[in-house]
């Protein structure tokens, strides 16, 4: 916690260095605190991805970062701050109006305290343990932001998960869950800032709370993954954007949006559609305002150039390293083999327009057809949301209108997963939280709904605090596989490399995993080919741990020539080849 | 008198939605019906 609150403090300063001192454009002082924490830290992570790049991805070298950057930033902080501690007592003062709006920042901040306990327990996430954390291991052990070539992961835009290394290499994984953690403090402090900038303070709380209590939000929040993360920066460059429109299509703004824009391209590929939705909402005020051509031409030209910046650099590696800088989807468009494809209709109903028409229904009702109930968004947006088409006179609402209605039908015809909407999430709890302050006792029933599921979804959070668990005792119960892998740990040297049959939670394993079928397709072997064996050892492999089932259908042990066979769990089995 | 209608509809349109919910996400889903 304490790491993470350091990283937060250096972010936001520098951020506002980045930012620049001048207040122009800014309608208050909470958008610059957001616009600056959220360049400060991408700006901090794409920084150890450099220097984790050039192979110093070490604990001695990042301390020493750390620790120079906190206190240059404690001096700036003071520099700046002395004698304007009463504008902050000020600003803090200003945060509410009225006890309504103190009631719904302590219900906010309840709700933070749940994720914050929650965040203290070892990770157990699926995709976290299978490469989230699982990849920033190996940097950590090997002091290096290497690739990978049998994790089929390895090349992913993994900004994010430069904290969570950080986190691994500092021995505090769970630490991760705070730097998640962190992405949803900023995106409130954004969707507070916009609430306040377009109404008041109330809207700014009533948008808040709608976005930190919608379920798959709060499921999510203090888990080591990375779609609150996609959220925070989208929602920042498309706020950056909203800036540079309303201050007459200013440069500098498109400077920011691109460097935001840059990050969130680092954290996910498809942040270019939430870059497609913004840009056309650009596009459209462009023309509406009649803003000459040269000038929108150099807005799109700077936002492009310092997207490619902060984001290209993980495209160009995975092209340099593979040939398909989105490696591994789409590589038979790359003409690569051991295409890894996404399947985009797997989440969803059909695209259709009556499938459209009920869309906004069947998510809320059947989410377990959207990606899993976990990441749920809740009654409150399917009930709020006719009162989005009523007319209103306000024309600031547009641009978020357009962003959010294009990039919905993109989700709509690419992919129809909930995680995925996230990005326009605090712009509807925004637009919602408008209209429903003449609607408060129908809003407040459907938040408290929220709060109990979060507060139903903390339950193994709070048995873990109020039981004092052991961090091994409480893996061994949640996480199936965390004793298997103890075990493993015991018999294999941690410098060993292990080959893995049918198992993908990797992240306790001390062993380098080679995943059997990214070795099987680079090697173009198989468990019954007569050079499979002697390709492992080639490798430098003299481990493999593989289910019984496999072992069995295969005629491992009679195939394999082994030192030693032992069973690990009741499902697997590990050879210790020769 | 347009906009009571209207609210009077939203009304109806939130209670319907909540009943649902229940109905079909809230009650199978602590039945461990949908997983």
């Amino acid at each position: 916690m304490i790491l993470s609150l350091v990283v937060f403090f250096i972010s936001i300063v520098i951020g506002r260095l980045l930012i620049g001192s001048s207040a122009a454009g800014y309608h208050n002082r909470y958008e610059r605190f957001f616009i600056a924490f959220a360049l400060g830290y991408g700006f901090f992570a794409y920084f150890f991805y450099i220097i984790g790049l050039l192979g110093v991805f070490q604990r001695d070298v990042l301390t020493a970062v750390l620790c120079g950057a906190g206190f240059v930033s404690l001096g700036m902080f003071w520099l700046v701050m002395n004698g304007k501690w009463r504008a902050l007592a000020d600003a803090v003062k200003q945060l509410f109006h009225s006890k309504e709006e103190m009631v719904l920042f302590l219900w906010i901040g309840g709700i933070f305290l749940l994720l914050i306990f929650g965040a203290f327990i070892p990770p157990t996430a699926h995709d976290a343990l299978c490469y989230h954390l699982n990849i920033p291991k190996r940097w950590a052990q090997d002091g290096a932001i290497g690739y990978y070539p049998y994790l089929v992961n390895s090349l992913f835009p993994f900004l994010i998960q430069i904290y969570y290394g950080l986190a691994i290499l500092f021995q505090v994984d769970y630490a991760a869950h705070f730097f998640h953690l962190l992405c949803a403090v900023g995106t409130i402090m954004g969707v507070f800032a916009l609430g306040k900038r377009i109404e008041n303070s109330l809207v700014g709380w009533l948008a808040a709370l709608i976005l930190i209590s919608t379920p798959g939000i709060f499921n999510q929040a203090n888990l080591p993954l990375n779609d609150i993360a996609l959220m925070f920066f989208s929602f920042a460059m498309a706020y950056a954007v909203y800036l540079g429109i309303e201050s007459g299509f200013s440069y500098r703004f498109f400077v920011i949006a691109g460097m935001l824009g840059g990050f969130a391209l680092g954290i996910k590929h498809f942040a270019a559609l939430h870059m497609l939705a913004v840009g056309s909402a650009a596009f459209f005020f462009a023309i509406q305002k009649k803003v000459p051509l040269p000038r929108v031409l150099k807005c799109a030209g700077l936002f492009i150039f310092f997207v490619f910046l902060f984001g290209g650099l993980w495209y160009i590696r995975s092209w340099v390293i593979e040939g398909n800088p989105i490696y591994p989807y789409f590589s038979n468009v790359f003409q690569q083999s051991g295409d890894v494809g996404y399947d985009f209709e797997k989440q969803g109903y059909g695209k259709g327009l009556i499938d459209f028409l009920l869309l906004s229904w069947r998510v809320t009702m059947e989410p377990q057809n959207f990606g899993g109930t976990w990441s749920q968004i809740g009654l409150v947006y399917l009930v709020f949301l006719p009162l989005l088409f009523v007319k209103s006179s306000r024309s600031q609402f547009s641009f978020w209108g357009i962003v959010a209605s294009t990039y919905f039908l993109c989700w709509f015809f690419v992919v129809q997963n909930l995680r995925f909407l996230y990005f326009i999430l605090p712009i509807l709890a925004v637009l919602i939280a408008l209209k429903a302050q003449v609607f408060r006792w129908v809003l407040y029933p459907l938040l408290i709904l929220n709060t109990v599921f979060s507060i139903y979804h903390s339950k193994e959070a709070i048995l873990y605090w109020v039981t004092q668990e052991k961090m091994g005792s409480y893996l061994n119960r949640v996480d199936s596989s965390y004793g298997m892998i103890q075990e493993v740990n015991r018999l294999v040297p941690v410098g060993e490399k292990i080959f893995v049959s049918n198992f993908v939670r990797l992240y306790y394993l001390n062993a380098e995993p080679i995943r059997a079928n990214e070795f099987f397709n680079r090697h173009k072997v198989h468990w019954d080919d007569p050079f499979f064996q002697e390709e492992l050892m080639r490798q430098g492999i003299h481990w493999i741990i593989v289910s019984e089932n496999e072992a069995g259908k295969y005629n491992l042990n009679n195939h394999l020539k082994f030192k030693q066979a032992q069973s690990i769990g009741q499902e697997f089995i590990l050879y210790h080849i020769e | 008198m347009k906009t009571n209608w209207l609210s009077v509809l939203f009304y109806l349109w939130a209670i319907s939605c909540v009943v649902s919910y229940i109905v079909f996400f809230v009650i199978p889903k602590f039945q461990g019906r949908l997983g």
